[in-house]
């Protein structure tokens, strides 16, 4: 190239054409918002679990912008880029405004009451012809509470099945799983005020810093203010969490279990555990013959004799001295930890789940201020729509489960169900339940508010259950906002209102129930979920197969139903009876319990001079000194350290398939993309997927920083472009998974095994191999 | 010569649709308040890996080094002591 022509190439250059486009301000700008031209409302974000409290600019019936809520007692006005979008989102050109109904294969527009009866006719038809159990409920972490609550109480107290589940199954469930098992009921005890007084994070499976960012900005905090607090992470890739990070103990992918018992073990060793505390309050568990058998410490000492720190580095590649460093920060304390998606998608998440625990109870570090086990929720809702309302297969609201017939009682009474109609039995797990799908056995299936069609595991065949073409293929109805992946597998694609387009209640992380109000009106002819099922009770009890007057007679609103689930709650650990939708509208969120109409609401739970539960009613201790802790909610009132097995992944890798495949998130973007895609600063931050492949895994593949790489497992491949990077461990590669484009589609690539507890799939391991497209 | 018009063919309709992209997301954005959303970072590396950055203030306030100057008015105190990242996102695909 000559000089000419090399200059005149280089003023083609991208910035010069901006300036000369006269849009060179994608940089920083010194334009601020002028708060005091907008009304601004209090509400709640409708990202992730961490429940940030925001205010809402509202000018003529449109939302305008949000910031963070200075007022908001625990996330203190931080809130991060996703929800700043948030007003984009809501009215992006892009939301679905009509009915659509599937007519000679295509999605074509239709009216509410066309829709309604032909979704109402075919569940009809199917309850008639085969009973209850060829229906089912696919619901979601994001519906409000009082959504959650109404579907399930008419699926499960109305139509008499409890083939009820929802996205929280792939999240959450195996943190469910490890706080019933150690402590009796759902749900984490400390709460956000806790980062404050803690001295040491104990981070595992979490990139808090992209997933949970208010978090991660909490424990900046904590050690801007001087408080020299240290940072453990756990994990096997480099995430941004390790910035922070002290010690950062990197796993081969699957084998963290010999970690941290190896941690308990310097931690017994070196007589770091809390001998009182332990006396107290703990009891030892491990299980024989499938049945849970008591044993004792000296047991639990001999079990972890297994795990020195020496055959722990040899299981897990992780260095010996760093294990002990782990164990000695860990139990110098206060100590909180944190944990997501790295310990709970996985075939031994609830055990994983139950070392944490263990680390805890041996320490003593819990229910003090700083010192707490806290699983981070990846919804705004998983924990108070789905968890709290007893909304998935094997459970009943507030603490109560299908299998116990007290239970089943108890909330046939209250919903005015016939005696027998919840069934003892419980029903389909998530993954069991698409199976069942594939296999013509559900008949109809009613999909809101969540994208299974992209976010399910080995993603191929559940794909094909909901939408390929085929004599008797189930009918599948999917109420959303935006067309998704599920969406153009429907047979009805009901268009829903959004959050701030409906009222309802969140529940997030720590207990704390808000109330997210309506502040604009929905586009085109799109309603709230709430409506939605409504309509489709009353016209199930008009065709006779649910008892006339169920649902339709005693609700007209939300609030109606959060009247009912007050009452559903009393006298249980997850009181919160004195939560009235007044206070809702007024505080900025209230922490459960709260029985009473004058309590302020419990920071931390199970500890005596804050959890009202144990002043007075079953629960109530009147021996226990201010300070103490009652684990209440096991029956011997003593939370459990479990002798749980190491079990290896159920993929490791192998010649066939040397790398393992870990998929996760970024900041920019949230599960499958259908939202945050649709601001363009958010999608042109992170345009595309990619795959972090380590250098010397690069080297050996032949691949560099942006070609495009095969990733193939034994159930199917995606094709990615590369980014060479030191951040996964080599052998390890990490895809985030939130974009739709045929090819990298990763979940078709994952697996759908899944843990025997918790029934959560295994999506953070799978063996895959790798080519270079 | 010829190669210099084809530069300039190409030169004419990128600017068009630079123009366009950079007209629709004025416009878009126009529907809402001003200053709604945080600016964007440019795709430095120094940006990229900014994840525990909290002091980026420290050039931006005074604008050294040509950093531009913001003012942060509408965000809360404890907002400062959070890392940049959380709010404001890269403009660019990272790599
Ligand atoms: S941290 Fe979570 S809840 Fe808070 S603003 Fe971000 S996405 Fe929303």
């Amino acid at each position: 190239m000559d000089a000419n022509r090399r200059e005149f190439v280089q003023w083609l250059g991208v910035s010069g054409m901006m300036a000369a486009a006269g849009c060179n301000r994608s940089g920083p700008s010194d334009v601020d918002l002028n708060e005091a031209a907008l009304q601004w409302h209090k509400s709640v974000c409708r990202f992730c679990g961490t429940g940030c409290g925001v205010r809402l600019g509202v000018d003529s019936g449109r939302l305008v912008a949000l910031r963070g809520d200075p007022e908001h007692p625990t996330t203190k006005g931080l809130v991060c880029a996703k929800a700043l979008f948030l007003p984009k989102i809501v009215h992006s050109p892009d939301r679905l405004t009509v009915p659509l109904i599937r007519k000679k294969g295509e999605l074509v527009e239709s009216t509410w009451e066309e829709a309604m009866d032909l979704v109402a006719q075919k569940f009809a038809q199917a309850i008639r012809e085969q009973g209850p159990d060829s229906v089912a409920y696919y619901g979601s972490g994001q519906c409000l509470s009082e959504e959650s609550y109404l579907a399930n109480r008419l699926f499960k107290g109305g139509i008499g099945t409890n083939n009820v589940e929802g996205n929280p199954r792939l999240c959450m469930a195996s943190a469910v799983g490890g706080y019933v098992s150690t402590y009796g009921k759902d749900e984490p005890m400390g709460c956000y005020d806790d980062i404050e007084h803690a001295r040491v994070f104990f981070l595992i499976g979490s990139n808090t810093a992209e997933c949970h960012p208010v978090i991660f900005d909490q424990i900046l905090v904590n050690r801007e203010k001087g408080r020299k607090a240290t940072v453990i992470v756990l994990d096997p890739r480099k995430s941004p969490v390790r910035d922070l990070a002290d010690i950062h103990l990197d796993p081969i992918p699957g084998y963290d279990l010999p970690v941290l018992h190896a941690m308990a073990h310097v931690i017994v060793k070196e007589k770091l555990y809390d001998a009182d505390f332990i006396k107290d309050h703990v009891a030892f568990k491990t299980v024989e013959d499938g049945n849970p058998k008591a044993v004792d410490f000296d047991t639990y000492v001999k079990f972890l004799e297994d795990f020195s720190p020496e055959k722990a580095s040899a299981a897990s590649g992780v260095s010996a001295k760093e294990i002990v460093r782990a164990a000695r920060m860990f139990a110098e304390g206060p100590t909180m930890s944190f944990w997501t998606m790295g310990l709970n998608q996985r075939t031994s998440g609830v055990f994983a789940n139950n070392l944490v625990h263990n680390l805890h109870l041996l320490t003593g570090q819990i229910g003090k201020p700083g010192a707490t086990p806290f699983s981070l929720t990846g919804q705004p809702n998983a924990c108070g729509g789905v968890r709290d309302t007893g909304s998935l297969c094997h459970i009943l609201p507030y603490g109560r489960v299908v299998k116990n017939p007290e239970h089943r009682k108890e909330m046939e009474q209250l919903w005015g169900a016939d005696e027998g109609k919840i069934q003892p039995k419980p029903g389909l797990n998530t993954i069991e339940l698409f199976r069942a799908l594939g296999e013509d056995k559900i008949r109809c299936l009613f999909v809101t508010t969540t994208n299974p069609g992209h976010s399910l595991p080995n993603l191929t065949p559940y794909r094909d259950a909901m939408g390929k073409p085929r004599p008797n293929k189930p009918f599948v109805v999917v109420a959303d906002i935006f067309p998704t992946r599920t969406t153009e597998l429907a047979d009805v694609v009901l268009p829903a209102a959004m959050w701030s387009e409906k009222e309802g209640v969140f529940g997030m992380s720590e207990r704390r129930y808000q109330l997210a109000e309506k502040l604009v009106d929905p586009p085109g002819k799109a309603r709230a979920d709430f409506d939605i099922i409504l309509d489709l009770a009353k016209r199930l009890e008009q065709a006779g197969v649910v008892k006339a007057g169920y649902i339709s007679e005693k609700f007209q609103t939300p609030a109606d139903v959060w009247d009912e689930m007050r009452l559903a709650s009393k006298g249980t650990p997850y009181d919160f009876m004195g939560m009235t939708r007044e206070r809702l509208r007024k505080e900025r969120g209230i922490r459960w319990p709260c029985p009473t109409e004058d309590h302020p609401g419990t920071a931390r739970r199970f500890v005596k001079g804050e959890d009202p539960l144990l002043d007075e009613g079953k629960y109530a201790d009147p021996d226990a000194k201010p300070g103490d802790i009652r684990f209440y909610a096991q029956p011997d009132k003593r939370a459990v350290i479990w002798l749980r097995p190491a079990k290896p992944p159920a993929e490791p890798a192998d010649d066939q398939y040397p790398y393992v495949l870990s998929t996760g998130r970024v900041l920019e973007h949230w599960h499958t993309g259908t939202m945050t895609r649709r601001a363009a600063e958010l999608d042109r931050a992170q345009p595309e997927a990619y795959v972090e492949v380590h250098p010397d895994d690069a080297k050996k593949l032949g691949v560099s920083n942006g070609d495009r790489v095969r990733i193939t497992s034994r159930r199917g491949s995606a094709v990615i472009k590369a980014r060479v990077i030191d951040t996964p461990r080599p052998g390890m590669v990490f895809v985030p998974f939130h974009w739709e484009d045929t090819q990298s589609l990763i979940n078709r690539v994952t697996i759908d095994a899944y843990d025997p507890g918790s029934k959560q799939p295994e999506f953070k391991i799978c063996a895959v191999k790798l080519e270079k497209a | 010569m010829r190669w210099l018009m084809g530069c300039a063919t190409i030169a004419i309709l990128v600017m068009a649709s630079l123009m366009a992209a950079c007209q629709k997301s004025q416009s878009a954005n126009a529907d809402f308040a001003p200053g709604a959303f945080p600016p964007t970072l440019s795709a430095t590396e120094y940006h990229q890996r900014a994840w525990s950055r909290t002091d980026c203030m420290t050039c931006h306030e005074t604008g050294v080094q040509n950093a531009p100057k913001i003012k942060h008015v509408s965000v809360p105190d404890i907002a400062k002591s959070s890392k940049c990242r959380t709010c404001h996102v890269v403009a660019a695909a990272s790599k």
